[in-house]
């Protein structure tokens, strides 16, 4: 289970402008961090996937998207476990 | 306890999902603040005796040489129990079965800034 869950946050962090990863689980309990991503985020991470989803609660978890100036974060759930990955933006082309 | 500090606990109460009540207590178990969603307080996590087991583990368990216990995370068929170490304070977290624990466990150190000072004056008794 945990080399598994290792080989997955590895794998994405070897992805073009990935500078972290961070997997949680359903109580927003850290079950691993790569890169920038801190494993005290992980309940914030969860609650906020958890309150995006009672949007539209006959839907799946929606994908989340926070955006700052250099860095963006991608929020997903899937079952159990929500995933985040921190990416670093591209500038923008003029 | 001052107005700043029960109004950040009852804004936890609010902010973390699945979290029913905020209790602190001393070393004894004897609650200082005890602050809850609806008014009731379940059973299992607020009676003093319960409170207190906190104490005896959290001393035994500061002696596997992993250094100082910090919390101790108790769940439970239906009740989540959060227990953070704040020496001589006892801050116990009850919750859902689904309550958002890594959230609780986060606050960590807003929690110190709120609660430093009555540390310093039980200190001191």
């Amino acid at each position: 289970m945990e080399a598994k869950m290792d080989s997955i946050l590895d794998a994405m962090m070897q992805r073009d402008q990935v500078t972290g990863v961070l997997i949680a689980d359903n109580q927003g309990l850290s079950c691993g961090t790569r890169g920038m991503a801190h494993s005290q985020a992980s309940g914030l991470i969860t609650e906020i996937s958890h309150q995006a989803a009672k949007i539209h609660p006959n839907l799946d978890a929606p994908v989340v998207i926070l955006e700052s100036e250099n860095t963006s974060v991608t929020i997903s759930k899937y079952g159990p476990h929500t995933g985040a990955i921190y990416k670093k933006k591209s500038p923008s082309k003029k | 306890m001052s107005d700043e500090v029960k109004k950040f606990f009852s804004s936890l109460l609010q902010k973390i999902n699945g979290l029913k009540a905020i209790i602190i207590s001393d070393r004894d178990g004897v609650p200082i603040l005890k602050l809850s969603l609806d008014g009731k307080f379940p059973e299992l996590g607020t009676k003093q005796q319960f409170l207190a087991t906190f104490t005896i583990a959290t001393d035994q368990s500061s002696k596997m040489l992993l250094g100082q216990n910090k919390s101790i995370i108790l769940m439970y068929k239906s009740t989540t129990v959060v227990q953070l170490n704040k020496s001589p304070l006892i801050i116990t977290f009850v919750g859902t079965e689904n309550c958002n624990t890594g959230h609780i466990l986060s606050l960590d150190n807003e929690i110190d800034k709120y609660i430093g000072e009555y540390k310093v004056i039980l200190d001191r008794d």
